[in-house]
């Protein structure tokens, strides 16, 4: 490509980005995006059924606490009187804090999934690939949301997940699968919960919105 | 001493007896059965106590929170009715499992139930929607019925803490059986249309909800319909009418346009190709010039063509003894019968004659003009005119039965020089011509004789001459027929003999 139409290439681009970002409405933004949260709270549920179906009676008791789940050091609401008092943009970036921390195990559970022991293997997998590509693409839609909402700061809390095994054998590692699939759901359900009251007060002339 | 024990184990023994009797014994252990937060705001949990061992027991409900150790009891045990615990919105964390046991104790003893961990987000079960009414509407088209409700009590729409989804079912009330239902998902929205209903049914329509993607309320009471019998689905009706018609009509005028109108048969029905002769054009040949027809049809080689250097036209001329032919009566032209037979015959020889062309040498001059001369000149002539094959050119030779002499034609015909010298042939060619008889598909009128010729040179198609010499025409001037002759013959290209034929019979 010539000099010429690189530019020409580029600043179509641009433009296109720019009508992208700033043609869309906070609100078509926000609605979006809990539609993509409420997708991944679904999967995520039914993901657990699944597993659930046929999981091995020894495993139940010894259900692992949430408060070992790797984002339970993050300060959360946990009522709706003391989640309607917090400002958006707190809402928002304790979304994505979440959303941001559940990259890496999701991509330990997807290739997990796989080699899993359990009857209904195929399904988990597939579902498992699916929460993959709609977490990217909430994370995707939440920059879009932040940029919109032009914050001053960016605090996002950062969330380490230094497991990258889910264990030697086929009990432990189905086990595992468990309880990160179950820490998972549970953040999602935040996720989905902060996003609805955010688009919620967003859209404070339209109440059908809500 | 003795009676005080003797009392002693009287009344042990009744006070065991007695006990045994009444069966008092510690308390059972109870059970928590379910624990359901309706709006995801606050929680209550039940449970089934056990064996109340005969004695007044009470119920505690202690619980305790995931991360800490604290242990708490709860906080309402009468809201939500016996053996209940209800937890009001202070005391209700969502995102945390909490430890619930429940205590039952009596006068013998405690009795500690099975820990359960529950976690709010999970036990999330809204009451079913409320005022379910349904209308039915007869619109002039589609009739249709509406359901609307309102939503539960208790839950927050409003300030997007919950959102709710519902799910609308409806049976015909007739048949008792519960896989008759229909579900239909409503979304967020409170009303809900069913389209076509049966006539002169009674329906009944069920509501029922859940939060976020929590578990399903129960079915709200039923409200129930009567469709009234008379509704007509006109819509339907009039849709496959205008159908209907459309396509008859389109269907009508695709054909009748196939009939009329060319450009559309072949778009239609396009035609199937037909063998084709190369050159030949059938348009040409309908519009009568047979000159280019057969133009194009000539190949080389066929029909053997002998080119004469000199293209002349060449006569037969018929010497009339008796009468000098009167080419200046006009009436003679017509006039096949009496004593002007001859002199039409003659006129009509020379007719023929101009239009016969030789392509033989001069070999048969001679020849010709002797059998001319000697032979029966209606043989030769009828072959003549058999040859030519035009109806209007018949010669009906046996006018009285006298043969007719060729001799020399008067100076109308010729120059006024002898036949011998072939003067109506300018070029000085004469010959006798014949002509295949295939290609007339008309019966000659007179049998053929062709015993006086005594060679025949070619046996082929004739080529007609070139233009024919205009002087000669010039002394058959009082010939009309001739002079048309002339005047055709004026244009004349080299044409081949059936050509020439063709044109003539157009022409006269």
């Amino acid at each position: 490509m010539t000099q010429g139409s690189r530019l020409y290439f580029a600043v179509t681009l641009l433009m296109c980005a720019f009508a992208t970002i700033h043609c869309v409405g906070l609100n078509e933004l926000l609605e979006r995006a809990s539609q993509l949260s409420d997708k991944l709270h679904s999967i995520s549920t039914s993901l657990t059924n699944d597993l659930d179906s046929h999981f091995p009676p020894v495993g139940r008791g010894m259900m692992p606490r949430p408060s070992m789940c790797h984002t339970s050091s993050l300060q959360i609401p946990n009522d709706k009187d003391q989640a309607l008092k917090v400002p958006e943009d707190e809402l928002l970036s304790l979304a994505r804090s979440l959303l941001l921390a559940w990259s890496d195990p999701l991509a330990l559970l997807s290739s997990e999934a796989s080699s899993l022991a359990h009857p209904e293997r195929n399904t988990i997998n597939t579902k498992t690939k699916e929460l993959q590509d709609n977490i990217n693409s909430l994370g995707a839609g939440l920059e879009h949301v932040f940029n919109k909402m032009g914050s001053s700061s960016d605090n996002l809390s950062s969330l380490p997940f230094y497991i990258d095994s889910l264990g030697q054998d086929k009990t432990s590692r189905l086990v595992n699968f468990h309880f990160l699939l179950s820490c998972f759901r549970r953040d999602s359900h935040k996720i989905d919960s902060f996003l609805k009251v955010l688009r919620c007060r967003a859209a404070k002339k339209r109440p059908e919105m809500c | 001493m003795w009676r005080d024990a003797k009392q002693a184990l009287a009344l042990m023994l009744l006070l065991s007896w007695v006990s045994h009797s009444m069966s008092f014994s510690p308390a059972g252990r109870p059970r928590l059965t379910t624990c359901r937060s309706p709006e995801k705001e606050t929680f209550t949990c039940w449970w089934k106590p056990g064996s109340t061992g005969g004695l007044p027991t009470s119920y505690h409900l202690y619980y305790r929170k995931e991360s800490s150790l604290e242990v708490f009891e709860c906080p309402d045990y009468h809201k939500a009715g016996n053996n209940s615990c209800y937890f009001d919105k202070r005391h209700t964390s969502i995102w945390i499992i909490y430890n619930i046991t429940v205590v039952a104790s009596n006068a013998l003893g405690k009795a500690y139930s099975e820990s359960v961990e529950i976690d709010v987000m999970d036990i999330v079960q809204p009451h079913p929607p409320e005022n379910v009414n349904v209308t039915f509407t007869q619109n002039a088209n589609s009739p249709y019925f509406l359901v609307r409700w309102r939503p539960p009590r208790d839950a927050d729409t409003r300030s997007g803490w919950v959102t709710i989804k519902y799910e609308v079912r409806l049976k015909i009330e007739n048949s008792r059986d519960e896989e008759d239902w229909e579900s239909y998902s409503a979304g967020k929205q409170l009303e809900f249309s069913i389209y076509s209903p049966q006539p002169g049914a009674n329906y009944a329509v069920q509501v029922r909800c859940k939060l976020d993607q929590g578990l399903w309320s129960e079915w709200s009471p039923s409200a129930f319909i009567q469709i009234p019998d008379n509704i007509s689905d006109t819509q339907n009706a009039v849709m496959i009418i205008s159908v209907t018609l459309t396509v008859i009509i389109f269907m009508l005028t695709a054909g009748v346009l196939t009939v009329k109108m060319k450009p559309v048969k072949h778009f239609l029905l396009p035609p199937v190709p037909e063998p084709k002769i190369s050159g030949l054009d059938t348009q040409l040949l309908k519009s009568g010039k047979s000159e280019e027809i057969f133009s194009a049809l000539i190949t080389p080689g066929y029909p053997q063509i002998a080119q004469s250097p000199d293209h002349q036209v060449e006569y037969l001329v018929v010497y009339d003894y008796d009468e000098e032919m009167d080419f200046n009566d006009k009436a003679h032209l017509e006039n096949q019968k009496g004593e002007n037979c001859l002199t039409d015959n003659a006129r009509k020889v020379s007719q023929n004659s101009i239009q016969i062309t030789l392509n033989s040498s001069q070999d048969l001059n001679t020849t010709l003009s002797e059998h001319v001369h000697a032979g029966t000149v209606s043989n030769q002539l009828s072959g003549t005119s058999s040859v030519l094959g035009e109806p209007q050119q018949q010669l009906h030779l046996y006018c009285n039965g006298t043969p007719v002499k060729a001799q020399d034609q008067n100076t109308h015909m010729s120059s006024g020089s002898q036949f011998e010298q072939g003067t109506i042939n300018p070029a000085g060619l004469t010959g006798y011509v014949e002509v295949d008889k295939q290609k007339r598909d008309q019966k000659p009128p007179v049998e053929e004789d062709y015993s006086m010729v005594s060679e025949v040179i070619s046996d082929n198609i004739l080529v007609l001459q070139d233009s024919i010499p205009v002087q000669v025409h010039k002394e058959v001037k009082c010939d009309k027929t001739s002079i048309k002759a002339e005047e055709m013959g004026g244009g004349f290209e080299p044409l081949e003999y059936l050509e020439t034929l063709t044109t003539f019979s157009s022409g006269s």
